[in-house]
């Protein structure tokens, strides 16, 4: 009996790995990557991180150590969620396949959890730092906890699906904050060391007390919680074929944005505001948080958003929708509307919450409610941009397109965070070498945008020469881009001589080629 | 007007290194009713997914109605009523949600009839697909196919493992498209004895080719079942050329041919055998023949 | 109407159909007169394809059992009696070999494979006799 205990473990254990064998080889190879960046630049990356006046390349290998930190650490959790798709009830959870196995419910529940802790030990002691160590060595029993909340979280609230990315993030975050409240003297540290054990016993048992339940069939089949307001209910016939497809396709993927938006904004950021209402950089901190919000999570979300079905892993158009007399000009029109939707109320939200914010309890902040009424509208622009962006890729269906298409998506928020933060630290030498090199700068700028404009333009007309023309994107693109431009001449009194480069980008901003490019794609797609 | 509803010329398919389908050819005319036979992994799916245009033919033409399905979709899906084997619902619509999506798409939706198929086949309105038996699902997906009275029904082996009860609902609503003037039904099964009750016309794919077509009477009473008596016991089958099958033991051999019987009764005579029986062969028997053949 | 057809037996169904119709008149379920169900009725209740009783009721036209009165359905014709009678005697002939059968103290199953048997029999060879009555 023993010997099989043994082995049922030694199973198990193995399955924990052997499940997401890729994301654990990547995990590997970054963290040695990383490790042997801390090796071979370890005066450099210290002088990075202390030094507010660095230069250019203890600056960026800091940042690059700190990016591969932060990669390993998101492959770790993507290891160690031990989830599986569950055909039972089509969502990422516990992998009901393992409770037919002869081993206990606590083991099943216990195994990858030890092993996670044993793993975020590892990482810890691998990546020790200055940061953690101020800490006492508590991150070492500390962060371990955060891995069983993290399963508990995945496990339990299964039917959220991608909603529980937020609700981790959210925890991962309170833990960061108590754990550096920590550094300091005068906090009652017994008393926190003691929530944090509290909390990790009690998210074990919820997880074993689930686990057990749905082995043993109880409870219903989709969670605990139906999430997801339904933000349209309708009795009455659909008016046409793309109503009824943009219904569809608004339930399927349209909420998305809107109620990451809306969650974000009630859980953390209006409560952050509150607190730091009397500090003023905190305060416009969060009011440019608050405006780049739906932009930056529109950018992961459109790359979901471009597939056929935004919650399938794989590029198929569903096939529910490939049967219907739907046209492929129909259908993208659909996606572009219910973008469009999208956007509009995430920015409704965010608007309302500006107002009721700035009004009422912005006690530090002189906003100007011009700039913000215009970044609020750029935002919607940008918003809806960045969710339709990606079709031309999404839709075609080659998932090696795909992922390769994706990988900026990595690369380049890094690179942006890195010269956003040289820039911020370098702020007066930067723009006095702008204003000094403005007349080089600014013809580059204006030729490179032109060759694009030609580029897009050809493009364009390539691209819907074959397909069925949708005149209604036309039109809107030619309205949407006469507005860009008329704003753009506007700001540009502000501005000289960057009137014609913002005139330019304005002309590039709204997309016309892809979308002829989506269409082709979908019919692809459809007839393979 | 007597045309072909669908029209498939020399159609070849293939996946990486496996032929799919190989220069297959058949025409369904209108107000028929269509069974495509072939075991697991024959090329019935393919070939009906390449009368919807998912796929395109590689070689060879498909034409339904008169239009491509692949440049023409709309045309052609808007007169089809499809149901495949898993009916592919999504499972977060409720069944009313379903059915108002559906009617969308289709000028020809009926609704009364919509809800009286809905009360017959006992769904709840209010339910989502999720909470549905297989059986269930397989009804409404066979609702959304029926409701809007589709001038072509296509059954990718529907009733697979589905109860009776939900198969004679299957086989009604075949019987009812084809009452109706001018509509035509093509399916495909396992069941042949579904095959044979509601068939005009057959065609059975055995690895990528079309072994048999034509109208099912011709194709029955071409195939003969005949019993042979040999004067001494047989150790193994007899090699008997024009023969599908030969199956048996001992002194008495049963054979399977089609439209080769002159042939085999002159064979008989050199062997020294007597023909003791022959009857009509049934489906199952013509179909397991070409299989093996 | 009780009918019973079999879809894998070798006849064709529209022949079973016309058998069981002409059968169903013999015996005196249908009488002259009397009117079958419409074709879509039929379909729905066998569970056939409905050409399947389109191509029966024809054949049964041509042969002058039924008569199909357009817009109203099929009536059983006057003109069947004659083949009537003809069952009738052959009705009696069968009745007499069942008895010298029956006496040879054959079972039901051996005296079923023998008339079957021999029917294959006769299928099978080149000529038919035709007794005249």
């Amino acid at each position: 009996m023993q010997m099989h205990k043994g082995r049922a473990t030694a199973a198990l254990a193995w399955e924990v790995c052997a499940r997401s064998r890729s994301a654990l080889m990547w995990l590997i190879g970054v963290t040695a990557v990383s490790l042997l960046l801390n090796i071979v630049f370890s005066s450099s990356i210290a002088q990075g991180r202390s030094d507010s006046h660095a230069g250019g390349f203890p600056l960026f290998i800091s940042m690059l150590e700190m990016t591969l930190a932060g990669t390993s650490v998101l492959l770790f959790l993507a290891v160690f969620g031990c989830t599986e798709l569950n055909s039972q009830t089509g969502l990422m959870g516990f992998p009901r396949r393992l409770f037919v196995l002869p081993v206990s419910s606590f083991q099943l529940v216990a195994i990858p959890a030890v092993f996670g802790m044993a793993a975020v030990e590892l990482l810890l002691l691998l990546f020790r730092s200055d940061w953690y160590s101020e800490t006492n060595n508590l991150d070492l029993l500390l962060m371990p906890i955060y891995l069983i909340v993290y399963q508990s979280v995945l496990w339990t609230l299964s039917s959220l699906r991608a909603v529980r990315l937020l609700v981790v993030g959210f925890i991962a975050v309170i833990f960061l904050m108590l754990l550096s409240m920590l550094r300091f003297q005068g906090v009652p540290q017994g008393r926190i060391i003691a929530y944090f054990m509290a909390s990790g016993v009690v998210a074990f048992a919820v997880s074993w007390t689930y686990v057990a339940r749905q082995r043993s069939g109880g409870g219903s089949t989709s969670g605990w919680i139906h999430f997801v307001p339904q933000l349209s209910r309708r009795e009455k016939v659909f008016p046409s074929r793309i109503a009824a497809q943009a219904w569809f396709e608004w339930r399927r993927s349209g909420q998305m944005l809107p109620t990451l938006v809306a969650v974000l904004l009630v859980l953390l950021i209006a409560p952050l505001s509150w607190f730091m209402r009397s500090d003023a950089g905190m305060s416009s901190f969060i009011l440019v948080a608050t405006l780049s919000m739906p932009v930056l999570l529109a950018l992961p979300i459109g790359k979901a958003f471009s597939k056929p079905d935004l919650w399938s892993s794989d590029l198929i158009i569903p096939p529910i929708v490939a049967v219907r007399p739907l046209s492929s000009r129909e259908f993208v029109l659909v996606k572009l509307e219910v973008a469009a939707k999208s956007a509009a109320i995430s920015w409704l939200f965010v608007s309302v919450f500006l107002m009721i914010w700035l009004s009422i309890w912005a006690n530090a902040l002189r906003p100007d409610y011009r700039m913000i009424g215009l970044t609020i509208f750029l935002g919607m622009l940008l918003t809806w941009r960045s969710l339709i962006s990606g079709l031309w890729l999404g839709l075609h269906g080659n998932p090696r397109l795909f992922v390769i298409s994706g990988l900026p998506y990595g690369i380049i928020p890094f690179f942006g965070l890195a010269g956003g933060l040289w820039l911020i630290r370098n702020q007066p030498y930067a723009m006095n070498w702008l204003t000094d090199h403005m007349n080089v700068v600014l013809p580059q700028v204006e030729w490179i945008a032109a060759i694009l404009i030609l580029v897009k333009l050809s493009a364009a007309v390539l691209s819907w020469w074959k397909v069925e023309r949708a005149w209604a994107y036309l039109l809107f693109w030619i309205s949407s881009t006469l507005t860009l431009i008329a704003l753009a001449t506007r700001v540009s009194t502000y501005v000289p001589p960057l009137s014609h480069s913002l005139v330019l980008i304005a002309v590039l901003i709204t997309p016309l080629a892809r979308i002829g490019i989506a269409q082709a794609s979908f019919e692809r797609n459809r007839h393979r | 007007m007597v045309e072909n509803i669908i029209e498939i010329h020399n159609l070849s398919r293939c996946f990486g290194s496996k032929n799919a389908l190989k220069d297959v050819s058949l025409s369904v005319p209108r107000g028929t009713v269509f069974g495509l036979v072939g075991e697991n992994g024959a090329g019935k799916s393919t070939l009906i997914k390449h009368i919807l245009g998912l796929w395109r033919a590689e070689a060879g033409q498909v034409r339904v109605f008169g239009h491509d399905p692949v440049s023409n979709p709309v045309a052609v899906l808007e007169r089809i009523g499809y149901l495949s084997e898993q009916p592919d619902l999504p499972d977060w619509m409720r069944v009313y949600e379903y059915m108002r999506y559906m009617q969308a798409f289709y000028p020809k939706w009926d609704v009364p009839y919509a809800e009286s198929l809905r009360a017959q086949f006992g769904v709840d309105r209010n339910a989502r697909v999720r909470v549905l038996s297989k059986g269930q699902r397989a009804k409404l997906g066979l609702l959304g196919a029926q409701a809007h009275r589709p001038d072509l029904l296509l059954l990718d082996e529907p009733s697979s493992g589905l109860d009776p009860i939900v198969r004679n609902d299957i086989l009604t609503a075949v019987i009812r498209t084809v009452a109706d003037e001018g509509r035509t039904v093509f399916f495909s099964s396992h069941l042949l004895e579904e095959i044979e009750r509601v068939s005009d016309h057959v065609a059975m794919l055995h690895q990528g080719r079309l072994v048999l077509y034509g109208p099912l009477d011709r194709i029955k009473a071409q195939h003969r079942r005949i019993t042979l008596r040999f004067e001494t016991p047989q150790p193994k089958a007899p090699l008997i050329p024009g023969a599908l099958s030969v199956n048996g033991a001992g002194r008495e051999w049963t054979v399977i041919c089609n439209r080769q019987r002159s042939q085999i009764q002159s064979l008989t005579m050199s062997f020294g055998t007597e023909i003791v029986g022959e009857d009509a062969a049934s489906l199952n028997e013509v179909f397991i023949a070409h299989a093996n053949a | 109407m009780p009918l019973q057809l079999n879809p894998s037996s070798g006849v064709p169904l529209y022949l079973q159909l016309i058998e069981q119709i002409k059968h169903a008149i013999e015996t005196g379920a249908l009488r002259t007169g009397d009117q079958l169900p419409s074709v879509r009725q039929m379909a729905e209740e066998l569970m056939i394809n409905p050409n399947t009783v389109v191509r029966a009721y024809r054949e049964l036209e041509h042969e002058g059992v039924i008569e199909l009165k357009h817009g109203s359905g099929a009536f059983i014709c006057e003109s069947i009696a004659p083949r009537t009678k003809l069952m009738q005697k052959a009705h009696s002939v069968v009745q007499q070999a069942m008895d010298r059968l029956e006496s040879l103290d054959l079972t039901e199953d051996e005296i079923r494979r023998l008339i079957e048997n021999e029917l294959g029999r006769r299928r099978s060879r080149p000529t038919k006799k035709k007794y005249t009555w």
